[in-house]
C-alpha cells in the first residue's frame, strides 16, 4: 500500500466530513441564469449581405461624394484673405468687436 | 456527443453550483467573483462545445476549463474566512455530536483554505469533487505524480492543522 493510500485510509473520516460539507455548501448556491441560444445557424450580419450589393453601395457612396460641391483650398482662402483684411481695417480704426473676432478666427 | 441548448442547461443546473463551489473556494468565498467566473465558465463551454469529447466527464472538462479560467484570473490575496454557525436556540439544545461534528467540519474549512492553490485545487478536484488521478492530472495540466504527491502532502496538512486545533 503505497503512503497516499495509507493517509487517505487514517484520513476516512475527515475525508467524509469534508465531503458532506462540500455537498451542503453546494446546495446554497443560487445560480445566476444562463443566457444561451442554439444560434449557431445565423451567421452575423456582414456575412449574410451578398458581396455584390456591398461593392454597389462603396461605388454610390463614391459617386455622391464626388456629385456633391465641396470647399476647395481657393474659395476658402479667398473668403479667409477677404476677411482677414477686414478685420485688420477694423482694428486700425479702434472699431472691432472682440467676439466678433474671436469667433471669425475659430471658424477659420 | 452533440450539446445542444436544453442539454447544456440541464448541466448548467446539474454541475454549476459544484463549479461555483470550487470557485468560491478557490477565491476565498469571493461570492461576485465566483458568481462571475462561474458565468465566464458555461459561456466559455458553450462556445467551445464542438470541442467536448464525450469520452471525458462532462465534469472533467468542466474542471479543466475552470482551472485554467482561475490561472488566468489576477491572483488575490485568500484570506480565511471564519466559518459561521448559525445556529437556532432549539438547535443549540442538539446532541453533543453533532455540534462536535459541525465544529470539526469548521476546523476541516479552515484547513484547506490555508493550502497552497496548487494544494488546494488538487484537494478539492479529488475529495470534494471525486476527479481520478487521470482526470485532475489533465485538469490541471501536471503529471500524474505531481497530483499524487501534491494529495499527499494537502491531506497531511490539512489532517495536522485539525489535530494541532481540536477542540
Amino acid at each position: 500500500m503505497d503512503k497516499l493510500t495509507e493517509l487517505e485510509k487514517e484520513s476516512r473520516e475527515l475525508l467524509s466530513d469534508f465531503r458532506s460539507m462540500i455537498d451542503d455548501e453546494n446546495k446554497e448556491w443560487k445560480l445566476a441564469p444562463l443566457d444561451i441560444t442554439d444560434q449557431r445557424q445565423q451567421k452575423p450580419l456582414m456575412r449574410r449581405i451578398p458581396s455584390w450589393v456591398a461593392v454597389a453601395a462603396m461605388l454610390t457612396g463614391i459617386a455622391i461624394g464626388f456629385a456633391m460641391p465641396h470647399h476647395t483650398a481657393e474659395p476658402t482662402a479667398r473668403h479667409t484673405a477677404f476677411n482677414y483684411a477686414d478685420t485688420c481695417r477694423s482694428i486700425e480704426q479702434n472699431d472691432v468687436n472682440i467676439s466678433l473676432l474671436v469667433s471669425a478666427s475659430q471658424r477659420f | 456527443m452533440r450539446l445542444t441548448a436544453d442539454t447544456f442547461r440541464a448541466l448548467y443546473l446539474e454541475y454549476g453550483p459544484r463549479a461555483q463551489g470550487f470557485f468560491m473556494r478557490m477565491t476565498g468565498y469571493d461570492i461576485e467573483l465566483s458568481r462571475d467566473l462561474t458565468q465566464d465558465l458555461f459561456t466559455r463551454l458553450w462556445s467551445i462545445r464542438d470541442r467536448y469529447d464525450s469520452q471525458l466527464p462532462f465534469n472533467a472538462w468542466m474542471f479543466t476549463v475552470a482551472y485554467n479560467i482561475l490561472r488566468n484570473e489576477h491572483r488575490r490575496q485568500m484570506t480565511v474566512m471564519e466559518y459561521v454557525l448559525s445556529v437556532d436556540k432549539e438547535e443549540s439544545m442538539e446532541l453533543p455530536d453533532k455540534i462536535e461534528q459541525e465544529q470539526r467540519k469548521s476546523l476541516i474549512h479552515a484547513a484547506v483554505d490555508k493550502l497552497p492553490e496548487p494544494q488546494k485545487a488538487v484537494f478539492l478536484l479529488k475529495y470534494g469533487e471525486d476527479l481520478t488521478i487521470t482526470e485532475i492530472a489533465k485538469v490541471c495540466d501536471i503529471p500524474e505524480g505531481t497530483v499524487k504527491s501534491r494529495m499527499f502532502s494537502a491531506l497531511k496538512a490539512v489532517r495536522e492543522y485539525c489535530k494541532l486545533n481540536e477542540i
